[in-house]
């Protein structure tokens, strides 16, 4: 192992060198190498940096956050969502089949019900039928020009 | 998190609670300034309420998840910016940030060798070492293959390592 390999490494697989792919090579590289030593003690140290490096957030940061959510409390929320929420993700196409099941609901509801408005609707026109034959009735026989245009006998 | 998603305030506070120093120093970051980064933090968490419903437990981790969001946001945020122009490279490199971070050498030099490295070097890096998160979950959140996680990681590795090595050169030349 020379320098360049070794600080290859030490940039593809970080500071621990049991993660490498010959940690022996490495270490026995980096016991006869001081600028080896250099640049492994120089990389650990910006790693701990790194991981200590926590800035702590504006204390108004958390409350301005909750402010600006949306009003949106479980009383406004609508039966609909709860369900949903409630099914499990995975399950896909459960969630597939409860969007469906209003519209199926639907549909079966206007099915069964087109035998009642089918005799209503039948009642309702025979009705306006009559009515209305007997005021055409009525302007017939006072209508003579329709008289004239009967069949001759 | 199922009670967020139920929209349950106090518990989002406490999920809030509990990542909101860890995601504001990456923010800061990644943002090098402390405003973009509160604004970041805030969009990140109101994405979170209000999206709350799109994450399933199990799948990946919620930090995974969260930090995925803040990504997200960091990268529209930084396109809407491009577009119109605005300068978001070096102006704002030489406020707050230092004010913040000023207390030891090594600090201030990373600081600088941080703020040299692309976008998206910084972020995996930052991830990686400063967040503890996996080159898998890393490579998630980026949107990215492992493979090419793993190239950023060691891009950006080596080009912290060999500013900081000038930097220390460069110091130890002067009289």
């Amino acid at each position: 192992m020379n320098l360049p390999q070794f600080l290859n490494l030490l940039d593809t697989y970080g500071t621990n060198l049991q993660a490498w792919p010959d940690a022996a090579a490495a270490q026995q590289f980096l016991d006869r190498t001081p600028v080896a030593r250099q640049a492994l003690n120089a990389a650990k140290n910006i790693e701990q940096s790194l991981r200590n490096d926590v800035t702590v957030a504006p204390a108004e940061l958390s409350a301005r956050i909750l402010q600006s959510l949306p009003a949106q409390d479980m009383a406004a929320r609508s039966l609909w969502q709860e369900l949903l929420l409630v099914l499990p993700k995975q399950q896909r196409w459960l969630r597939v089949a409860s969007a469906l099941a209003p519209l199926l609901f639907g549909f079966l509801l206007g099915y069964s019900s087109d035998f009642v408005s089918q005799e209503a609707d039948d009642g309702y026109y025979l009705w306006v039928y009559a009515d209305n034959l007997e005021a055409t009735l009525g302007e017939f026989s006072s209508n003579s020009d329709f008289a004239e245009e009967e069949d001759p006998p | 998190m199922r009670a967020v998603q139920r929209q349950d305030k106090n518990a989002f506070q406490q999920l809030m609670t509990r990542h909101l120093d860890d995601l504001f120093s990456y923010a800061i970051r990644l943002t090098r300034d402390t405003n973009n980064a509160e604004d970041l933090v805030q969009e990140t968490w109101f994405r979170v309420w209000s999206s709350g419903s799109s994450y399933t437990a199990g799948r990946v981790k919620f930090s995974t998840w969260l930090y995925r969001i803040l990504y997200n946001v960091f990268v529209d945020q930084y396109r809407r910016q491009q577009r119109s122009a605005a300068a978001i490279e070096d102006v704002q490199d030489d406020h707050e940030l230092s004010d913040l971070q000023a207390n030891a050498q090594l600090k201030d030099r990373l600081d600088c060798a941080l703020k040299q490295l692309p976008n998206n070097q910084r972020a995996a890096l930052l991830l990686f070492h400063q967040q503890g998160f996996s080159t898998r979950e890393v490579a998630h959140i980026m949107h990215l293959n492992v493979r090419a996680a793993e190239s950023l990681l060691v891009r950006a590795r080596r080009a912290l390592r060999v500013s900081l090595t000038q930097n220390i050169g460069d110091e130890e030349s002067m009289p």
